[in-house]
């Protein structure tokens, strides 16, 4: 067998110039291929993050017109199924996490209060005065409002009786105009949230670790539960995405795709480049076979060569895709998801791939007759 | 060893048809030495193709060492195979492979492994030792041609078969090659065949048969 394998080898090495252009053909068949897999994977894991602990919760009407989800939003039953959630004791096992996060409060011309959540230190930046600190009553402002254009850091403000103490500022950033009010979420409660926002969304946060899929799909369902059957509240962030995962699953597969063909047009060379090899060595097996060779022998030579010949320079294009993928990947500071299973789908096509272009100039080779060429 | 009976060869194309052996029955004991000999055209080739187990298509029964193997599944002709040695007039040595390469392709064909010291011997009885890893381009046609006898004796035949082996030498080689077969033909013991056009040669052997018309003319020890 060693013998064999070394034959094979030697074949490969006669004709090194013809082998290695074939190889590189195959080889960069496997390499786009494992690049777009490679890619595609990881981008893939990056939506599938299971470390996720915040998601977006929007509601859905029927309706047509926008405003009619505006509307809905601010409905008494939309409103205080909102409130009636967040009182839940599911909700509430969010709360050492709460403390960490702070309820923004929209205050347009009345006073109007959201019951999204953000995540305070990483969307509102604090330019004047201190940073969040949790301390009870604590709000950093956001101006300009007209109502709070003179509230200062230091100001004790009311809002529905309740007092706050004016710790920070931050300026009007996003897209809406409107002054808002940075407080500590578990402060919510105590605010008389009589008007919600009409921001479509609703933002869960969980803690590491928590069980955030659970609770999140609860909290849906809670909200759903006997909801005017024209509405619907879903997770946004799993929507989207699952519609990304879909659009990255379709590119996959069509880049896949182009990448195979190149497979392909590298199997085809396989063909062309094994039966040249016995085109060649037509006179050697004649005499091997005068010699007692069997045909099973002869063809598992060829199969030998041609499987060797494709696994070499496979091995070296799944390299080689990788190593692209990681610089890549790197470059897009997106974390590399090595895929085991591309690689073990990997291992059989390529013997496949060798195996089957080199089967009919095997089974050729095998069929010579030494009578023709002996004398 | 050899028996034939009533072989006949008839090459046909699409336009021709040439009867090459024409009721050929004959008998080799084991261990004979037999010269064939026979004008251009008369056959000898032919016959040893079907001696080789090259050609089966032939008419008539032929049995080697009590088989036949008109029809039989390639393994056994292949297992029937190693027991022949065969030695062309153009030598048929592999070029890409070493002259030892070719020897050990042999011992893997004929004995499923490779004995080193085997190979060496044989190699040292051809007298090519120092060719070892020569390739066949790099050698004379008598250093070629002994090469081609040194993988012939690989795995001790029991049927040595030669085509005009001295064909396409020079006389001073010819001789040579001759007498290492008359030679190997005593100490393996083996059946030799050998085709010839060279008289001399011929009468070195036991027995002489002459082919003419693709039958048998003459056929005579000595
Ligand atoms: N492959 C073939 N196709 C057609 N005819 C053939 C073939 N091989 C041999 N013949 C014919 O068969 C006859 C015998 O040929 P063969 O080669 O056996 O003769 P030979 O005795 O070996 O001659 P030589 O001494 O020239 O080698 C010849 O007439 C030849 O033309
Ligand atoms: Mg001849």
């Amino acid at each position: 067998m060693t013998f064999f394998i070394r034959n094979c080898v030697a074949g490969l090495w006669f004709n090194r110039l013809r082998s290695t252009l074939t190889g590189i053909g195959v080889l960069v068949g496997v390499a786009s291929v494992v690049l777009i897999m490679a890619l595609s994977d990881a981008l893939i894991a990056t939506i599938d993050d299971e470390d996720v602990t915040s998601c977006q919760i929007a509601l859905m009407s029927s309706a047509e017109a926008d405003a009619d989800v505006l509307d809905a939003m601010s409905s008494p039953d939309i409103v205080a199924r909102l409130q009636g959630v967040a009182q839940r004791t599911d909700v509430a096992s969010f709360a050492p996490e709460a403390q960490r996060h702070i309820v923004e409060v929209s205050l347009p011309t009345g006073v109007s209060i959201g019951s999204m959540v953000v995540n305070f230190t990483d969307s509102v930046p604090v330019i004047a005065g201190e940073p969040f600190t949790r301390a009870t009553g604590d709000v950093v402002i956001m101006r300009p409002n007209p109502d709070f254009s003179n509230v200062t850091i230091g100001d004790q403000i009311v809002i529905n009786g309740q007092f706050f103490q004016v710790i920070g500022t931050t300026d009007s950033h996003g897209m809406t105009p409107d002054t808002k009010l940075f407080l500590p979420e578990r402060m919510s409660s105590l605010v008389d949230v009589d008007q919600l926002s009409t921001t479509g969304t609703h933002l869960l946060i969980g803690q590491q670790g928590f069980p955030f899929s659970e609770v999140r799909q609860s909290v849906i369902d809670q909200l759903n539960d006997g909801i005017d059957p024209d509405m619907k509240f879903f997770d946004m962030s799993a929507e989207m995405a699952s519609g990304l995962r879909d659009a990255l699953g379709t590119i996959q597969m069509v880049l896949g795709a182009i990448a195979s063909v190149s497979l392909a047009v590298a199997a085809l060379n396989i063909v062309n480049t094994m039966y040249i090899a016995s085109l060649e060595r037509v006179d050697e097996i004649a005499v091997l076979k005068s010699m007692g060779m069997t045909r099973v022998q002869v063809m598992a030579l060829f199969l030998l060569e041609s499987v060797l010949l494709v696994t070499i320079f496979a091995l070296l294009g799944a390299l080689i895709g990788n190593l692209c993928a990681a610089l890549i990947l790197t470059y897009a500071d997106i974390p590399m998801a090595f895929s085991w299973m591309a690689l073990a789908t990997l291992v059989p096509v390529i013997v496949l791939v060798g195996a089957g272009g080199g089967f009919y100039p095997a089974h050729r080779a095998a069929k010579i007759d030494p009578v023709r060429l002996l004398r | 060893m050899i028996r034939l009976a009533d072989v006949g060869k008839v090459y046909r194309g699409r336009n021709f048809e040439v009867t090459a052996l024409d009721g050929i029955s004959l008998d080799i004991p084991p261990g004979q030495f037999v010269s064939l000999v026979g004008k251009s055209g008369s056959g000898k080739s032919s016959l040893l193709k079907i001696l080789g187990l090259v050609d089966f298509d032939h008419s008539g029964r032929y049995w080697l060492d009590g088989s036949t193997y008109h029809g039989a599944r390639d393994t056994e002709v292949a297992r029937a195979r190693k027991c022949i040695g065969y030695v062309f007039q153009d030598f048929r040595l592999i070029g890409r492979h070493t002259i030892w390469k070719n020897l050990q392709m042999a011992a893997v064909i004929r004995e499923g492994h490779v004995d080193v010291e085997e190979i060496r011997a044989c190699l040292d009885r051809v007298d090519l030792a120092d060719k070892a890893l020569s390739y066949p381009d790099e050698l004379s046609g008598g250093q070629k041609q002994r090469a081609a006898v040194g993988r012939a004796i690989v795995g001790r035949p029991r049927l040595l078969i030669a085509d005009e082996p001295t064909g396409s030498l020079d006389q001073a080689t010819a001789t040579q090659i001759m007498s290492l077969l008359t030679d190997l033909h005593t100490e393996l013991g083996c059946t030799l065949v050998l085709v010839t056009h060279d008289m001399d040669i011929a009468m070195q052997a036991e027995r002489v048969v002459e082919l003419r018309q693709g039958r048998i003319h003459d056929d005579f020890l000595h």
